[in-house]
């Protein structure tokens, strides 16, 4: 890739290093494994401390969308999309509503995935398996678009050589992540994210920084806008995009909370009061994270005008290359940031693919395929799941290159993860709620989201329905049943 | 606080109260005067935000401890 990007030796040392370090944390987790079983591999003997959980946490959470997503969206849509920080804030808070309950359970009961609780809860393999089905489907989705944003964030600095940078960066990077992940498993994953969470907490900072340096205050940024014919991207939203900002904070809050790899962070928290901390801290991250995103997209709004369509995810790419092209220091810095962005894709990247694989394994193989399998078999079943998953992707990645926004991509994924809120947030405070309601619910739930979000229906604009996710929709009926159907079968 | 973790309804109330801070339907439409370059409105979401990460925070490590 050197002789494509406008990178010199001295980077790609830097970023070799970097690179190597991941490895090396790979090949060290394994040396720390105490034993060969899912518990070690998936969830590091459930002994995350406060920094090593507060640091994964926050690298899985914050991934190549809020550099890309965040700043493309922003660009689109103007400061509305600050409602970026607010659905990162809001999925701690959705936190609130289960994790500290689901973390003694796990310790208690020996989860190892997020089905593990429902099949607990509810005995019900058809609940377990949709959900399963769901939350794989979802990461893949989302582990799809980490691989294209890394492509992404090569293309978009390689001018001319994009489409090559595109090819090599899905490959190299994925290739990387699948073997230090499949090396050392969470606790190798979780040690890189401590790596990668200080890399991208510095990044992002340095990003700032970076933009007030070269292009001058945001209030110049924000005059240039309002000079344009994009003024209306200062204004406060228009009562649709309000309507919008509602049901991003509830599906994306909610779906967010239930991503299978943050809830098996919280099953790897050594400790309540180690959970309780790293997700308090966690509260504020939105400011160093998202709202630097925003800002990014409102500077390239003024600075990289005229962009439009998936072009418009690369925003954040066309203004590293404006200031790498400007001073040996810009140079320098965007090499940081760099490095800051591929930590943020990996990261995310690695533990939606761990997670994938535990699912496989655990929900699929060990239930359906091979129930009397050791604990060794299934490991090493675990590990072929992360490397057939990865390939299959890269190659998807590569052929839906041109096809789909980042945006895009995230709206589906959290219009059906969603759908398990009965079951997972009702189904621990609800004592009478009952299997059968819960899975019609889910059922119909999925039916609406996914009818509404790929049917031929006119009233659906750009994706929603009066501005309202689909997976909205689908949450109401589905909780609705769930509910209903519970209370009348204890009521009878 | 020890012993079982209690409901807090009154939790629920606050966080509404701040989500309706935060998303700005009560703002006037079309205003774009701005300060150091942010919009009105968004100072007075970023402050409702910044007011709703230190009201969770305080939830969280309020919470009882199970060890």
């Amino acid at each position: 890739m050197s002789d494509l990007l406008p990178f010199g030796p001295g980077a790609w040392v830097f970023i070799a290093l970097y690179v190597a370090s991941l490895l090396i944390l790979g090949w060290k987790g394994r040396a720390a494994r105490k034993e060969d079983t899912l518990q070690d591999f998936y969830l590091a003997e459930r002994d995350f401390g406060y920094i090593v959980l507060l640091l994964t946490l926050y690298a899985t959470q914050y991934s190549g969308n809020t550099f890309f997503g965040v700043a493309g969206a922003t660009y689109r849509l103007g400061f509305a999309w600050l409602i970026a920080v607010h659905y990162m804030l809001s999925v701690i808070v959705f936190y609130l509503a289960f994790a500290p309950k689901l973390h003694r359970l796990s310790h208690d009961r020996g989860y190892v995935t997020p089905v593990d609780y429902l099949q607990d809860r509810f005995g019900s393999r058809a609940i377990s398996l949709i959900a399963s089905v769901v939350m794989i489907v979802a990461l893949s989705n989302y582990l799809l678009a980490q691989l294209m944003t890394m492509g992404r964030a090569l293309q978009g600095l390689a001018g001319p050589y994009g489409d090559q940078a595109y090819n090599y960066g899905v490959v190299g990077l994925a290739l990387i992540m699948v073997i230090y992940g499949t090396l050392g498993g969470l606790r190798a994953i979780a040690w890189t994210d401590v790596i990668q969470g200080s890399v991208l907490l510095v990044g992002f900072l340095v990003l700032l920084a970076l933009l007030a340096d070269q292009f001058g205050p945001l209030s110049a940024a924000t005059e240039r806008v309002l000079a344009s014919t994009d003024d209306f991207k200062v204004a406060r939203p228009a009562p649709a995009m309000l309507r919008e900002w509602f049901s991003y904070i509830i599906v994306i809050g909610m779906g967010g909370a239930l991503y299978p790899h943050a809830i098996q962070r919280i099953y790897a928290a050594r400790s309540s009061r180690t959970m309780h901390r790293s997700l308090a801290t966690m509260a504020f991250l939105p400011f160093t994270t998202a709202l630097v995103a925003v800002i990014a997209g409102i500077y390239a709004l003024a600075y990289v005008p005229g962009l439009e369509g998936a072009a418009t995810d690369q925003v954040l790419a066309r203004l590293l290359r404006i200031i790498q092209e400007s001073s040996l220091l810009g140079y320098a810095v965007v090499v940081v940031i760099f490095s800051a962005i591929l930590a943020a894709l990996m990261s995310t990247a690695d533990s939606a693919m761990l997670s994938i694989s535990s699912m496989l394994t655990k929900d699929i193989y060990a239930v359906y395929v091979k129930p009397q399998a050791p604990q060794a078999e299934l490991t090493k079943f675990g590990k072929r799941c992360s490397w057939i998953v990865i390939g299959a992707l890269i190659v998807l990645a590569i052929v839906l290159r041109n096809h789909a926004s980042l945006i895009t991509l995230l709206d589906r994924k959290f219009d059906v993860l969603v759908q398990l809120v009965p079951a997972f947030i009702l189904g621990i405070h609800l004592p009478f709620l009952q299997k059968t309601p819960v899975l019609f619910g889910l059922v119909a739930g999925l039916a609406i989201a996914l009818g509404l979000a790929f049917g031929p229906f006119d009233f659906v604009v750009a994706g929603k329905v009066w501005g309202l996710h689909p997976g909205l929709y689908g949450l109401i009926v589905n909780t609705t049943i769930a509910i209903g159907g519970s209370a009348l079968k204890v009521w009878r | 606080m020890t012993g079982q973790a209690k409901p807090r309804r009154w939790i629920a109330i606050v966080y509404l109260g701040l989500l309706a801070l935060v998303i700005p339907w009560y703002w006037p439409a079309g205003d774009t005067r701005h300060f150091y370059g942010l919009p009105l409105w968004v100072i007075a979401t970023l402050a409702a935000l910044l007011a709703t990460s230190a009201f969770t925070a305080w939830v969280y490590l309020s919470l009882p401890e199970d060890e």
